[in-house]
């Protein structure tokens, strides 16, 4: 194992140490624990977070020792960033203007993310899956979807 | 009823044309998931699962299982002739299984792949038919205490038998323990880190989670890499191996079999430690160990016998215990229970059908999975000329309507996408998924198991190892739990002494 910090693992530790200690913290206060012989809505919950916090705590001290296993490199995020603020847009946008629409344009930055230029290959791709699966999943396998502004021709 | 009487009767079932017609639809896309790498057999369960919606349970496990029979089958072809492993559980076979298609021998690794799996799954599934009424008639005994006791050790096998770091899989294990109390608690009624949202007070949606830590996430990882396929142009004829490649091969599939079969028995013991161990064993006691790595076809017989065992016997403890041992098993729990019915010992008393309809179809399929692979090796291998990107386009197509189908509402869409990037921050930081989806399912029994145990036996913590069953089961854990810190002592007891001194 290298002797060396991982700032990857002091991150995670330092963020399940907080998280561990709130849910313990709510579990606690807000729900009640109870007793052994009455146990109450916190009391799992607060074994859990005493747990998260303990583990956290442990992964962060190896971290700091460079003795955790580590993490891998975060070079290349832009692609899944940008998918990512992609599918947050098409959750916004999906209520209004329903599956087959949304879906085209985000089909299109999947695409182009992962190196296709050519327009007509970046169109003809998205309008045919969009289509391909709302046949398959809404028509065949009577999976509902929702048809947003093209409910009046579907 | 006897065996056979079952037996017949699950025959009954799987050959209807409904569910030859599921089963087959199951092992071509196991197999094509398995050929193709960058989605596993847990993830496609999970993106087929609004498909299982319309379909009795019966047929929807038959077509779920044969997704992940077929994925062990797919997943070698990819090891054999690109050194790239379709799956996981097929790393190892890349070592012997390229060696032999560079020598000019794909065809002999890929028909010893086949007939290995069909072999090896066939044996399995004869393992599965007589030990599964024994084990359920053992685990229709177990009161809370019991079933406590089997799932803390359940958990700990996953997380301990599935990872590189077991602190990474405990921190996961308490991240799923934790996320399985969001929702109504199940005795007060009372709301837990529900954030106030009302979709939330039902708890978190199982399919909609698993989507995003097993699918959408995948796809976010493969982003960053851009694609390399070399497929090497190998000779594909004469696929049934020699008698001399039998000579060698076959006592390794028969011992893969074996160790497979009762490997996959353990939670989180699956298919990839099987073919790791299976690998291992046949090296270390082979007569001329040097060949090993040098295209030997025990190299390739034994791991592939291994991991197909051992994802059919990882069956047994989901359907005789209701404790599902990886993340393929998870998913196929949770089609259980969105078709109304509780996988565990009541199981083949209350589902006859179902579950010997399973097993049988479990014979056909891997019948039928050795007529896929053989004759349509060529079409396996062109599949791999799809490019990436329009399989990223129909993941994260799938992923939303899988979402989305769970209950119409496009908040558990928002859901997946929020897993999926949890999903990828987590495959980032090396902590493995599975214990977390595990966690999820099965910590709302366990969560009731202890309340149950402790009320029942007035707070008395003694009672889990009062009866003899729930105390080798809590023995076992806690030699699971010693060992790794016995082992931190040890290996720093140099360092402590000189920090005492």
């Amino acid at each position: 194992m290298e002797s060396k910090k991982k700032p990857g693992d002091i991150v995670a530790g330092i963020v399940v140490v907080l998280w561990g200690a709130g849910v313990a913290w709510e579990a606690a206060v807000q729900l009640k624990l109870g007793t052994t012989t009455a146990p109450q809505p916190g009391f799992f919950p607060f074994l859990s977070g005493v747990f998260l916090t303990a583990l956290g705590g442990i992964l962060l001290f190896q971290a700091l020792r460079g003795r955790s296993t580590g993490t891998r490199p975060f070079k290349f995020w832009g692609a899944p960033a940008i998918v990512a603020g992609a599918l947050c847009i098409y959750v916004a946008v999906f209520n209004t203007v329903g599956y087959v629409i949304a879906t085209i344009p985000m089909g299109m930055v999947i695409l182009y993310v992962l190196e296709t230029r050519k327009w007509r290959t970046l169109v003809v791709a998205s309008v045919a899956v969009s289509l391909a699966t709302y046949v398959l999943f809404d028509k065949i396998l009577e999976v509902p979807l929702h048809n947003g502004l093209l409910s009046r021709f579907f | 009823m006897d065996f056979l009487g079952n037996l017949q009767m699950g025959f009954a079932v799987a050959i209807t044309p409904g569910n030859l017609l599921y089963c087959a639809i199951g092992a071509i896309l196991g197999t094509a998931i398995g050929v193709l790498p960058g989605l596993g057999p847990a993830a496609t369960i999970a993106l087929l699962l609004p498909v299982t919606f319309n379909l009795d349970p019966t047929s929807a496990v038959i077509m779920l299982a044969g997704i992940f029979f077929g994925a062990m089958y797919g997943g070698s072809t990819t090891s054999i002739l690109l050194n790239i492993p379709g799956e996981s559980s097929s790393v190892v076979t890349c070592l012997d299984g390229y060696q032999m298609a560079r020598q000019g021998r794909a065809g002999a690794a890929l028909g010893i792949s086949a007939l290995g799996s069909c072999i090896a799954g066939t044996v399995a599934t004869l393992g599965i038919s007589l030990l599964s009424p024994v084990l359920a008639g053992v685990a229709i005994k177990f009161g809370p205490p019991e079933y406590f006791a089997l799932l803390v050790l359940g958990l700990l096998m996953v997380v301990y038998l599935s990872g590189d770091s077991i602190l990474k899989g405990l921190i996961m294990l308490a991240a799923g323990m934790m996320l399985s109390t969001v929702g109504l608690d199940p005795v007060e009624g009372q709301e837990r880190y529900a954030l106030g949202l009302v979709r939330l007070s039902d708890g978190l949606q199982f399919v909609v989670v698993a989507m995003g830590l097993f699918g959408l996430s995948e796809v976010l990882l493969n982003l960053e890499t851009p694609e390399v396929r070399d497929i090497f142009k190998a000779s594909l004829k004469k696929l049934l191996p020699s008698l001399e490649d039998w000579r060698l091969a076959g006592p390794a599939v028969m011992r893969g079999s074996v160790l497979g079969f009762l490997i996959g028995v353990l939670p989180g013991g699956g298919a990839v430690i099987s073919s790791f161990i299976s690998y291992a064993i046949e090296k270390k006691f082979s007569k001329s160990p040097e060949r090993f790595g040098q295209g030997a076809i025990e190299g390739v017989a034994s791991p592939e016998a291994a991991n197909n065992a051992a994802a059919t016997s990882s069956f047994i403890p989901l359907l005789t215990l209701g404790v599902p041992g990886n993340g393929a098993t998870a998913m196929i729990f949770i089609a259980l229970l969105m078709h109304g019915v509780r996988p565990g010992p009541l199981l083949i008393q209350e589902h006859p059908e179902l579950f010997w309809g399973v097993i049988a179809s479990m014979y056909i399929g891997n019948i039928m999975l050795l007529g896929l692979n053989l004759p349509m090796i060529s079409f396996w291998v062109r599949l791999l000329k799809v490019p990436y990107k329009y399989l990223a386009l129909v993941i994260v197509s799938m992923c939303v309507i899988g979402a989305y189908s769970v209950a119409n509402s496009i908040f558990d869409v928002g859901m997946m996408i929020f897993f999926g990037l949890v999903g990828y921050l987590l495959k980032k930081a090396d902590f493995p998924a599975a214990p977390l989806i595990l966690a999820l399912i099965l910590c709302p029994r366990l969560e009731r198991s202890l309340q149950q145990s402790l009320i029942g036996s007035m707070g008395n913590p003694l009672v889990f190892v009062e009866s003899p069953i729930s105390a080798t089961l809590i023995g076992i854990t806690a030699l699971l739990i010693s060992v790794p810190v016995f082992r931190y002592f040890w290996s720093n007891r140099h360092f402590l002494q000189r920090k005492s001194v």
